[in-house]
């Protein structure tokens, strides 16, 4: 099984604005010397808690973002150092869902231009206005969306809807690689779920590569074959869900599956305090 | 392949069909019956004035407002003052035309390339629209009236020019918000380029802005145009224009404040009306309040 996404040392710092005259201030290091590799067709996630770097990473693997030091290879080709125009593999290869369902479909966009948009701005040869639309009505179908969604804009749908017309649009280019950044963390419980599904169906039936960003523990296991654990920009354990879960080496994933809510422990009758404080 | 249908689309909200719209608030429909009066008195005054609002009439002068004849009265030359009222709206509207066109043309663009562009050249663009901000529009029209002509067109385009930084401004802080969100690195992942973004994503999502303020920048070239025409820089006689009534009138202003009073009054409504409008346009049309809907 060859790697799909190969990700070596690499480091992304962001400069922050000067507070002092004399000396500069300390870069923020968002991402510090990650290495991992995703297998094609495997299903590998990121965990960590808010400003761990995980989403700093996946803009790195999406080529959105340029790393300060280290490449990535996506499907074998180097992307970093690469400009914009040269990036034409990587957009029809990977795709990306977003977290934010209002934020990220335009407001001022038609359904049917939003999921045509990857189609419109990659197009080639063969590419027509019939072929597009015949497409975008295809994956309404293939989304459960009614085809009548086409000619509405984004405001007029529920937050799982929106992440559908996401996931519509990320498939558009028929990409080999999908990347998901914490797709369902701003939906309510109930349609998480079905959502999740969704892109678990897709990655199965289409054969994808997924990297899927989560803070959520049990989204991430009910999602993944394999798991990276971050921590302040740094991978702290890598391995099979799994063994991840049920036998954490690192003292930070061990603190981090402790302050998970469980059912159990919500049934015993612990208080927020307890799930909490699980970790000290 | 398929998944579940995920359930009916809010039934309140439907698109193609007749769209529950939320009634037009009071600044849209005052603000817009103003300015549509505006337009057509304009336009009435192609086809039809009382009177030759050129027409010097030695027995008719001084006549006052509710003359059978004249019913706004006649000014001191015995021109009619409602036909120069009518005529004067093209005017108006003239030159409010050319000065926001001027400066939306060139103020929109360099709002986005500033946006846009490498961070350096957006700092230069802005610095230099700093730089024309600095200089009153005024002066800039006086200016050009005394190099090129005094003229309505020339007055227009150095108002227009002068106002392009706040027309850049605006774009460039609506367009670097348009280009932090989601969906424009969505574009990005999509593969679109930044002129697709640009042209897609960020002018469609600041023509609201856009819109506000060109009305309001109508507004003020019709009161900078009443200014230079009252100072003498702007329309030249005989074209009838709101300001010059107002300047020719300040001689008789304590034996006829009627002839200040008309054109006053002309402008002042006129320039309320496109500020209303721009008001009405921006509670409705401002992305920002689109949720509130």
């Amino acid at each position: 099984m060859s790697a799909s996404i190969v990700v070596q040392d690499v480091v992304r710092h962001y400069r922050r604005p000067r507070a002092s005259l004399l000396r500069p201030s300390p870069p923020v290091e968002a991402v510090k010397g990650v290495s991992f590799e995703v297998a094609r067709g495997e299903r590998f996630g990121l965990v960590g808690e808010s400003g761990s770097g995980k989403s700093t990473l996946l803009r790195l693997i999406g080529a959105l973002d340029r790393p300060t030091s280290g490449q990535i290879f996506v499907e074998g080709m180097d992307i970093t150092g690469r400009r914009e125009r040269d990036l034409g593999f990587v957009r029809s290869q990977l795709q990306v869902v977003f977290q934010d369902p209002m934020g990220s479909l335009d407001p001022r966009m038609r359904v049917r231009d939003i999921i045509a948009e990857p189609l419109v701005a990659q197009a080639g040869e063969g590419s027509t206005r019939d072929a597009r639309e015949a497409r975008v009505l295809e994956l309404l179908e293939a989304v459960g969306l009614p085809r009548e969604a086409a000619d509405r804009f984004p405001h007029q749908f529920s937050g799982g809807q929106r992440q559908r017309i996401s996931i519509a649009r990320a498939l558009a280019p028929r990409p080999t690689i999908l990347l998901a950044d914490e797709p369902v963390s701003a939906l309510d419980v109930s349609v998480r779920a079905q959502v999740l599904n969704l892109i678990t169906e897709f990655v199965e039936e289409l054969g994808l590569t997924l990297l899927f960003v989560s803070h959520d523990l049990s989204v991430v296991r009910h999602t993944c074959d394999r798991v990276a654990v971050m921590r302040a920009g740094e991978v702290v354990e890598l391995g099979p869900t799994a063994q991840v879960y049920d036998d954490p080496q690192h003292p930070y994933t061990q603190q981090l599956l402790r302050a998970a809510p469980s059912m159990r422990r919500a049934l015993r009758g612990g208080g927020t305090a307890e799930l909490v404080g699980g970790g000290s | 392949m398929s998944a579940q249908p995920a359930g009916p689309i809010d039934p309140t909200r439907v698109a193609g069909q007749p769209r529950v719209r939320r009634r037009p608030g009071p600044s849209l429909v005052v603000g817009g019956s103003i300015v549509a009066a505006v337009v057509l008195m304009a336009l009435l005054s192609f086809v039809w004035t009382p009177h030759d609002p050129t027409l010097v009439n030695a027995a008719a002068r001084l006549r006052d407002v509710g003359d059978p004849e004249h019913w706004l009265g006649t000014d001191k030359f015995g021109r009619d003052v409602l036909s120069q009222v009518l005529v004067g709206a093209r005017t108006t509207l003239f030159v409010g035309v050319v000065a926001v066109g001027v400066a939306g043309l060139l103020g929109v663009p360099l709002g986005v390339v500033a946006a846009m562009a490498p961070r350096w050249v957006g700092e230069t663009l802005m610095r230099a629209m700093d730089l024309l901000l600095a200089f009153p529009a005024l002066l800039l029209a006086i200016m050009f009236s005394a190099v090129y002509g005094g003229s309505t067109l020339v007055a227009m385009i150095a108002i227009g020019i002068a106002t392009v930084p706040s027309f850049a401004r605006i774009v460039r802080s609506g367009a670097l918000q348009v280009l932090s969100t989601e969906y424009v690195l969505a574009a990005r992942a999509a593969g679109r380029r930044s002129w697709g973004i640009g042209l897609r994503h960020v002018l469609p999502n600041v023509s609201s802005l856009v819109i506000v303020q060109a009305s309001v920048a109508f507004a003020i070239a019709v009161l900078a145009e009443a200014a230079l025409s009252f100072l003498g820089y702007g329309t030249p006689p005989p074209t009838p224009s709101w300001g010059r009534m107002l300047q020719e009138s300040q001689e008789l202003l304590f034996s006829a404040p009627r002839l200040a009073f008309v054109p006053g009054l002309a402008i002042a409504v006129a320039v309320l009306g496109f500020n209303l409008l721009g008001d009405g346009l921006r509670d409705r049309y401002d992305p920002r309040l689109e949720d509130r809907r």
